[in-house]
């Protein structure tokens, strides 16, 4: 069966997980999101989660199926390394947040996202899922120095 | 825009989803009216609808229980959506639309205009049939189409068509599909030719030519 394209097809944000992307999606179209869990997944026997199918979530946003699996760690194959992510969905800096329409976006970070240096709000523990702190004062600029310095780190 | 078509025998429920199907919105079975009517209003607003065209009104039956609630559920959409409401029937009038308490309510809230067949009598009909002639030329996708050949035929296309948009469309589609199939990629007389038409545009054309020409075509006017 294809499944036809959602008229307001707003894209992922980065890491964020399926659950919050697919009720911002129902959101944005006065759906349950039930509406939208069943088209593009299928149930896990013996278990309440459910599959969510790639090429059918890309097939109702009209995006590739890359770019969804790139934005939401979820879809990634292989998985990624979950011991380098926190357990908790979280938020990211709310201005990076107020870009996706539809309602709050529950990202997955790894742990070692601590800062978003762009806007200079401090995204780790223990402010995760509690509103931002901002690091604009200039004495916590080295805070946002570091989690730079880190970040070039980890790409090595 | 949104376009729907009342769906024969339809029933509320039906036309909410003919609503939900054009925007690309699925529903389970367990959705029920209301969630489906909720969806189709949210997004019509977010994607700022503004035309709302529903055709096959015909289909309408105000006499029965079914029919009333569909004429109940396209006033619930007109007045829910910020958007113009056009509805397109046949013989809408004889068909009971403006009859009765949902009757009068349509007709209270509608302007009627009747919709006829293409003339050919004045030099201003005959524009505008080139003009839709035109129109429909700079659709086609033919390599070696010269513009302005098909509005050369305007009349022989008239007479062919018997002034209705949708016969001449079907027969200039036809010709095109052909043009394309042997090749010649160009719009001829002898390929309108071979493309049959309708049955009403054909009768039309066979009564037409049997009563001669002019008379024949200020009757259709």
């Amino acid at each position: 069966m294809r499944l036809p394209r959602l008229p307001i097809p707003v894209a992922p944000a980065r890491h964020e997980t399926l659950a919050s992307y697919l009720t911002r999606l129902a959101a944005l179209h006065g759906l349950d999101s039930h509406e939208l869990w069943e088209p593009v997944s299928s149930p896990t026997p013996g278990t309440r989660r459910r599959v969510v199918h790639v090429d059918r979530l890309a097939a109702i946003v009209g995006r590739p199926a890359q770019q969804l699996a790139a934005a939401l760690p979820e879809l990634r194959d292989p998985a990624p390394d979950w011991a380098a992510w926190r357990h908790q969905p979280q938020p990211r800096c709310p201005r990076c947040d107020a870009r996706h329409d539809g309602g709050p976006v529950q990202r997955l970070l790894p742990h070692h996202r601590y800062v978003c240096t762009r806007h200079q709000y401090w995204i780790g523990p223990p402010d995760a899922g509690q509103p931002a702190t901002t690091l604009d004062d200039p004495d916590l600029q080295d805070v946002v120095r570091a989690q730079r310095r880190h970040t070039r780190l980890m790409r090595r | 825009m949104l376009y729907v078509t009342v769906p024969p025998a339809a029933t509320a429920r039906m036309l909410a989803v003919e609503f939900a199907r054009f925007l690309g919105l699925q529903f389970t079975g367990r959705a029920n009216i209301t969630d489906i009517v909720d969806a189709v209003c949210h997004t019509a607003a977010r994607t700022r609808v503004e035309l709302v065209c529903v055709d096959e009104l015909h289909n309408l039956n105000l006499a029965t229980r079914a029919g009333a609630e569909v004429s109940d559920q396209l006033k619930y959409f007109a007045e829910r959506l910020p958007a113009t409401f056009i509805y397109a029937g046949i013989d809408v009038e004889a068909a009971g639309l403006f009859a009765g308490t949902r009757g009068r309510q349509i007709a209270g809230r509608f302007t009627v205009i009747p919709a006829t067949a293409f003339a050919y009598g004045t030099s201003e009909q005959r524009e505008q049939w080139r003009a839709l002639v035109a129109t429909m030329e700079s659709t086609l996708r033919l390599h070696k189409h010269r513009v302005g050949s098909l509005v050369a035929l305007d009349e022989y296309l008239y007479r062919r068509s018997g002034g209705m948009i949708g016969s001449l469309s079907q027969l200039v589609r036809g010709a095109a599909i052909l043009a394309i199939e042997d090749g010649s990629e160009t719009m001829t007389r002898d390929l309108l030719d071979i493309v049959p038409v309708d049955y009403a545009a054909e009768r039309a054309d066979t009564v037409r030519s049997a009563r001669g020409g002019r008379t024949a075509k200020r009757a259709a006017g």
